[in-house]
Order: C-alpha cells, then sequence, then structure tokens
C-alpha cells in the first residue's frame, strides 16, 4: 500500500510579510475580533458550576433500597477490583430476611482513589455508584478516609433486585423452596432465618 | 550514566594575559515553566551558547511497569492515563489493543467498538497537538495561540467527558470494547466540534504559520536531520519533521486505519517549524478520520460476546446466578491469557506507543513494557541544541512535545 504523502513546504513570504509590523497587527485584529464577538468561555468557578455529564465519575454514592437500608452485601468485591487499593471493609452478619451480611466498616481512602470507576463496575448488587461530587479538598489526612455514612443517600433510589432469589420467585422465573410467607414465619419463631 | 561536574572543567587560560574563561552551568528546571513538566536540564553554557545539554529525568517516577505486574491485566487502565496525560485515551486504547492482541481475540471485537476508538484517538491526537503547539507558542511568547488552542482543547474535554466520565484520566475502553455504549448525543456532540473546529485551526494558522516573529524564532531552529533521527528512534512529528515518513496508522494499521483516506504530513527541514506545520496538518488530517468515521459509525452491539473475559451485563447480574458467578470469578482472578508475549505499537500524538505484555498464563501480566514516545524523542535534545543560544533550548523542548508523566513514567 502507498502511502499518502503530503509534503509541507514552509511558505515564501511576501515582501510585504516580512515587514514585521503587518503581521503584528493582523494579529492583533484576530484578537480584537475575539474581543468585540465577547462570549466568555471561562466559568467564574464557585459562583457558577459546570453542568456534569450523567457518566461523570465523582466521590461514590450508595444509593438506599426500598427501605432507606445501605444496599451493599460486604462482599468486597469493589475492594478486589480497586487497582490502588483505596477501600476497606469490615463485614458484619445482619439478621435481615435474604440478607446475611453488611458492612460495619466501609471507608474510601480518598488520597488513593482513582476515580476509574471499576468498584462500580464491580458491584453485583448495585450498592455502589459514582456521584456528581468533586470538591474534595480537606485540612487533614482523616479529612480524606470518608466513610459509609457520607456515600449513603437514601434519595438515590436503586430498581436493581435486593436479592436473587426473591426477584426471581416475583418474576416466576426461578423456583425457591421456601417462600417468602413461610420464610418470614420460621424468622418470628427463631429470630434467624434458617432455610426449612 | 555521566555524572554531572557542577564546576566545568573545560577551562581555557591564556597565559599572556593571564585570562581565564570556563564554561558555566547552568541548571534549568526541575521547576521550570518552559520544560513542561520536571525536566531537569543541565546546560554548560560559553557565554550564551550551549556547549552540552544533559536532561536528567526522573522526578516524576512512580514505577507504573512495576506496579502493574501486581494487578489484573483490567487494572492496569487506570495506570496507562498517567502517563501520557495529555492524550491519556490514546494510552488506554493502546493498552486495551494490545492486551487483545495477547488475548487473540482482535477479530472479535465489534465494529461500532472500533469505530468509536477511532473518533476517539483522533480527538485524543487533536487534543494533544493543540497543546503541544499551544504551550510552544506560549513559551516562544505567542499568548493569544495559546489560548485559543486551549479554548477548542476544553471543547474536547467535554465531548470525553460525555463519553467517558472523566476529562483527563478517562479510562474508558475495555478489553473487549466498550463498557458502555456511546452516549445518545455523541454523534451531535463531535458534528459540533467538526463545525467548529476548523476555525480555531485557521486562527492558529493565521497568527503562526506566515509570522515574521514566530518563523525567525523556529527556523533553523534545534534542527535534526534524518539520518540522526532515525538513529535516534525519532518517532511521531519529530521524525516526520525531518521528512521520514513513518506513521505507525500507515505501516502497522490497527483498529481498521488502512481504510481510512488521509495523508501523512512530511516537513523536510527538520527544524521546530517543520515540526509545527506537521503538527498543524495533522489535526486538519485527524479531522478528516474523524469525519470518515462518524459517517460509518455503525449501530449494533459495542463489546464482544466473550463471556470469559467480558463482564456480564449489569442486569444480568443482578437477576441470574450463574452471570453473578461469571462476573465474581472475572473480577476476582482477572482473564487469563494463554502464556506468551505481544507488542503492539500504536500512533500516539507524539510518537510511536507501544506496549511489550508478556504473560505467563495467570490473570496478572508478567511483565510490561512501554516504549514511550516522549522518552525516546527528548534524546534528540542535545544534538539538537549544541551550539545554539540558550534561548532555543526553550523553543527545542516545546518543539519536541515531550511529557514527562510519560518519560519517568
Amino acid at each position: 500500500m502507498a502511502i499518502k504523502i503530503k509534503v509541507m513546504e514552509p511558505p515564501e513570504l511576501t515582501w510585504y510579510e516580512k515587514m514585521y509590523l503587518p503581521q503584528v497587527f493582523s494579529g492583533l485584529i484576530i484578537t480584537l475580533k475575539h474581543l468585540l464577538r465577547f462570549r466568555p468561555i471561562t466559568i467564574q468557578y464557585p459562583e457558577e458550576v459546570k453542568e456534569l455529564p450523567p457518566r461523570y465519575r465523582g466521590i461514590h454514592v450508595m444509593p438506599g433500597d426500598d427501605e432507606g437500608e445501605i444496599r451493599c452485601v460486604a462482599c468486597k468485591l469493589c475492594e478486589v477490583a480497586c487497582p490502588t487499593q483505596a477501600i476497606s471493609i469490615v463485614a458484619e452478619a445482619a439478621d435481615d430476611y435474604g440478607i446475611e451480611r453488611r458492612p460495619k466498616v466501609y471507608n474510601i481512602d480518598f488520597m488513593r482513589c482513582v476515580f476509574c470507576g471499576f468498584c462500580v463496575e464491580a458491584c453485583p448488587c448495585d450498592a455502589l455508584r459514582m456521584g456528581m461530587k468533586y470538591e474534595l479538598a480537606s485540612y487533614n489526612r482523616a479529612g480524606l478516609v470518608h466513610t459509609k455514612e457520607v456515600f449513603f443517600d437514601p434519595n438515590v433510589k436503586s430498581e436493581a433486585p435486593r436479592d436473587n432469589a426473591n426477584y426471581l420467585y416475583e418474576k416466576g422465573m426461578g423456583e425457591i423452596l421456601d417462600s417468602p410467607e413461610v420464610a418470614e414465619k420460621v424468622k418470628d419463631l427463631s429470630g434467624n432465618y434458617t432455610s426449612s | 550514566m555521566e555524572r554531572v561536574e557542577f564546576i566545568s572543567a573545560e577551562s581555557t587560560h591564556n597565559p599572556e594575559t593571564g585570562e581565564r574563561t570556563e564554561t558555566m552551568m547552568l541548571n534549568m528546571g526541575p521547576q521550570h515553566p518552559a520544560t513542561h513538566g520536571v525536566l531537569r536540564v543541565v546546560l554548560h553554557l560559553d557565554g550564551e551558547v550551549v556547549v552540552k545539554a544533559v536532561p536528567y529525568i526522573g522526578y516524576l517516577h512512580r514505577g507504573i511497569e512495576k506496579l502493574c505486574e501486581h494487578i489484573t491485566y483490567q487494572q492496569c487502565l487506570p495506570y496507562t492515563d498517567r502517563m501520557d496525560y495529555l492524550a491519556s485515551i490514546c494510552n488506554n486504547i493502546g493498552y486495551i489493543l494490545s492486551v487483545e492482541k495477547l488475548l487473540g481475540i482482535e477479530d472479535d471485537i465489534p465494529e461500532r467498538a472500533k469505530f468509536a476508538e477511532v473518533i476517539l484517538f483522533e480527538l485524543g491526537r487533536i487534543e494533544s497537538h493543540l497543546v503541544g503547539i499551544g504551550t510552544n507558542a506560549l513559551d516562544l511568547g505567542a499568548m493569544s495561540a495559546f489560548l485559543y488552542c486551549f479554548k477548542e482543547r476544553e471543547r474536547i474535554y467535554d465531548i470525553l467527558e460525555t463519553v467517558c466520565g472523566a476529562r483527563l484520566t478517562t479510562s474508558y475502553p475495555r478489553v473487549g470494547g466498550l463498557p458502555l455504549d456511546l452516549p445518545e448525543n455523541f454523534e451531535e456532540v463531535v458534528g459540533n466540534f467538526l463545525k467548529v473546529f476548523p476555525e480555531t485551526l485557521t486562527e492558529v494558522d493565521k497568527l503562526l504559520t506566515r509570522n515574521k516573529i514566530w518563523i525567525e524564532r523556529t527556523k533553523g531552529v534545534a534542527v535534526i536531520n534524518a539520518e540522526d533521527a532515525v538513529s535516534l528512534g525519532l518517532t511521531g512529528p519529530a521524525l516526520r519533521g525531518s521528512g521520514v515518513p513513518y506513521d505507525v496508522r500507515k505501516a502497522m494499521p490497527y483498529l481498521g486505519y488502512e481504510n481510512y483516506d488521509f495523508e501523512v504530513p512530511v516537513a523536510n527541514d527538520g527544524d521546530a517549524y517543520a515540526r509545527y506545520l506537521c503538527r498543524l496538518e495533522e489535526m486538519h488530517q485527524s479531522l478528516k478520520i474523524i469525519e470518515q468515521a462518524l459517517e460509518n459509525l455503525p449501530d449494533g452491539p459495542y463489546i464482544a460476546d466473550l463471556p470469559d473475559i467480558v463482564l456480564p451485563e449489569k442486569e444480568l447480574t443482578y437477576t441470574k446466578m450463574e452471570s453473578l458467578i461469571r462476573h465474581f470469578v472475572i473480577v476476582y482472578e482477572g482473564f487469563k491469557p494463554p502464556a506468551g508475549e505481544v507488542q503492539h505499537a500504536v500512533e500516539n500524538p507524539k510518537g510511536e506507543l507501544s506496549y511489550y505484555l508478556v504473560s505467563d498464563g495467570t490473570g496478572k501480566p508478567y511483565r510490561m513494557r512501554v516504549r514511550g514516545p516522549s522518552f525516546v524523542n527528548m534524546q534528540a535534545l542535545e544534538n539538537m541544541v549544541q551550539g545554539s543560544l540558550v534561548a532555543d533550548v526553550i523553543a527545542a523542548i516545546g518543539s519536541l512535545d515531550i511529557v514527562l508523566g510519560e518519560i519517568d513514567r
């Protein structure tokens, strides 16, 4: 395949262009044109805030479920997916029906976080999303390690099903051995969910 | 490495008159605005003439290549953003292409992803060249050209933000295609950019190309002939400015570049002005490529159907146990390329960027080596500035268009 080449020749200047001053003035005319069609492209930042696209990757947000609880089940997949080990999770047992674990501690260290969004991609239950906030400054290092209380936003609702088995049951797509009503009874008696 | 003598030994002594002259050592950088980062150049000056220029690097070293040996192939992606941060999308795409080659799945990548990657790649090229020309002009005193360049660059960042979610650290494509489809208004925003951008290019062209001051400052400055350029391994506009028509897009086409109609700009003088002309024309050619790609942008899948490599759809992860298990396995262990090694080059805005990946069959790269264009191009600095004035060192660094994030890695 022959390569198409475009040879760039330096332009031959006319005597007029060599005179130095005309070029200065033609440059000034361009800047003057911009001055006359005054369309500012800068934003007066603290007063005006730029509109962000929906995909923007800012500080994380933890959406709430129907009961206003954190959706995270502490599977630690985000911790694994993080390229910089910014996330640290400590899990604890949860007694709710269909949920066995929840995070006791969920911290993201924003001194390490690179906002790649891989944690959100890894999350298997839509418990973590990238938010729209980007103002992160802090006077000390401790102020840059954010906890789950900072991320949790009950106003952000998630459409994803809370747990797999019940979702399939409701959709009529799968079979589960015990229906929620039966499971509730079992839970009432013992306080813990046990499969019958 | 040669040790710098802080007091130069190259002195001359005239016994008759008792005069003694010696060269002066001048430390340019690391905190010098015209070195485009943290480059330290030790200049040995005889009066105002440069006798020797030794660049010292490593102030921004983060050990990216070593870091990547301990994380999965997918997790290396954000690290590639931070090499050539002026065109991070080009680094991303280059890395993704190398991993796809390692996996042997180049043929499975959907067409839509390829076209989108071409558009983003060329946007990255324009963005980088705008900074290259703008800062080169700024260093030599042409402030307004710089401002108009940065105005347009902001437009490209807006496009990248809508597509990738971040302006600078894009981390966008994934192995196998795109993580999310292109946004609905993508064609519209890129179309708008294509309409607006040529106007600024003409303005920059008017401000600089025939400007006597610009020509005086760049023409015949920092000259490197074709032979030296090839033997030093220069690539990109630095090589094409010396008259060698080498472009990876033509020599080793990737992403279907062989199907696009574009020209390789070449200038024969090998000076800073020739490199400027090449960059300016390359932006025109990039626009041409984007236009063609946008016209032919197909609909259809944006990510390959490869269950071992690509994460399952979120909908399936939420509802299907099998997909959930697959999701866990891919995130935990990463995909596992067959043992072997691969090298893939792309034409980054600054030159040939190539990744060399060695796999031992696990989910993490055994070795990742990056051949960065800036690092190699910077070698030419000493050659270029020897015997010229101190002020021309600025022009030389600016016209090489180096990025220290990539040199130090």
